[in-house]
């Protein structure tokens, strides 16, 4: 039976209730109304975003769902992204934290998983200056600040 | 199209943020934390979350008689162990320490006996591979400082390893059980035990 999600902007989409149920916030709801003809609302979630959870959904499908152990791994790296979900999250910024955030809300989590794998693999290498241009933050230390957290992390740094 | 998120908040989202962090390794977070105070409130607690002692080879068989000798002794296994004599013939360098009770200027007093416990039975097995070094009341810095402190010569950091990592493992034996980073200290005596 299709289920129909009804995004921020006022959006129907008809999806599998398999695909939907990849989402562990709209399963749950779907156990605790009941299945319905009823749209559910997913206030978070504008449109776009929306379309492109739907398209890792319907990709993933079939995925088995993961483990607390597995999503717990903690050797679990930032570069094992798959290439499929690399393409995927070839996407501007903007597009990119709003996956991430509409991910979070909707509970998807190897979709927030790659989500931010991919921001980390952002980060990698580069200075803090570099970070702060990509994301645009301001640095708000002061310069004493800044000195007394380089010599909390000398220790590490000397390894 | 209204939005409820601007694009920089999912550094906001404590969460989020950490969820970013713990793929990174330590030395791209040392970096993060220069980036924002934002930044270094949702990273830095990671830089020194995870840490490699050095095994030390050709002492297996000590370790395993340890492990054994653990198994009966488990009640006192959280009580302060004393230290072998003697130890601190080898190693050496910058984050060795001769005297295993001495404690760095400026580094805080044990917090517990379970602190010392830990470092104790560290300071015994030299086979040890621990990604974990987590002391429940004292600044994580601080406690690899009080750790180093306790520690004998021959166990020190050798590297960090990575992130977010809460498994205690010991080289040649099976890994071992997840940690509580809330209260870590008793579940490594527990893993000792197995």
């Amino acid at each position: 039976m299709p289920i129909t999600l009804l995004s921020l902007d006022d959006v129907q989409f008809k999806v599998d209730k398999e695909v939907a149920e990849r989402s562990i916030l709209i399963k749950n709801m779907i156990e605790d109304v009941g299945e319905s003809d009823a749209p559910i609302p997913l206030p978070n979630v504008s449109s776009s975003v929306l379309k492109k959870v739907i398209e890792y959904c319907e990709h993933h499908r079939n995925d088995p769902v993961q483990t607390q152990d597995e999503t717990d791994d903690p050797r679990k790296r930032s570069n094992d992204i798959e290439e499929w979900d690399m393409k995927f999250m070839m996407v501007d910024q903007e597009m990119l934290f709003e996956i991430i955030l509409a991910a979070n809300y909707l509970d998807i989590k190897p979709l927030l998983d790659v989500g931010c794998k991919t921001v980390a693999n952002i980060i990698k290498g580069k200075t803090p200056e570099e970070i702060r241009k990509v994301f645009n933050i301001v640095n708000d230390f002061t310069p004493e600040e800044e000195a007394q957290i380089k010599k909390e992390n000398e220790w590490a740094e000397d390894r | 199209m209204p939005s409820t998120i601007t694009p920089r908040s999912i550094f906001e989202i404590s969460e989020l943020a950490k969820n970013i962090f713990r793929y990174l390794q330590p030395e791209d977070l040392i970096l993060c934390c220069l980036v924002s105070k934002l930044w270094y409130k949702s990273c830095h607690f990671l830089v020194w979350r995870v840490i490699v002692f050095r095994p030390v080879p050709t002492r297996y068989s000590k370790l395993h008689q340890l492990l054994v000798a653990d198994q009966s002794q488990h009640r006192q296994a959280i009580l302060p162990a004393p230290l072998p004599p003697g130890r601190g013939g080898r190693g050496g360098g910058v984050h060795s320490y001769r005297n295993p009770h001495r404690l760095i200027p400026g580094s805080q007093p044990p917090p517990s006996h379970y602190s010392t416990a830990l470092a104790s039975r560290l300071a015994m097995v030299e086979d040890l591979t621990i990604d974990l070094i987590a002391f429940p009341s004292l600044k994580p810095e601080a406690s690899v400082k009080h750790l180093l402190a306790l520690c004998a010569s021959n166990v020190r950091v050798l590297r960090l390893v990575g992130t977010g990592t809460m498994t205690v493992s010991f080289r040649g034996f099976q890994r071992l059980q997840s940690i509580d980073l809330e209260n870590p200290c008793p579940a490594l005596v527990t893993s000792l035990k197995h």
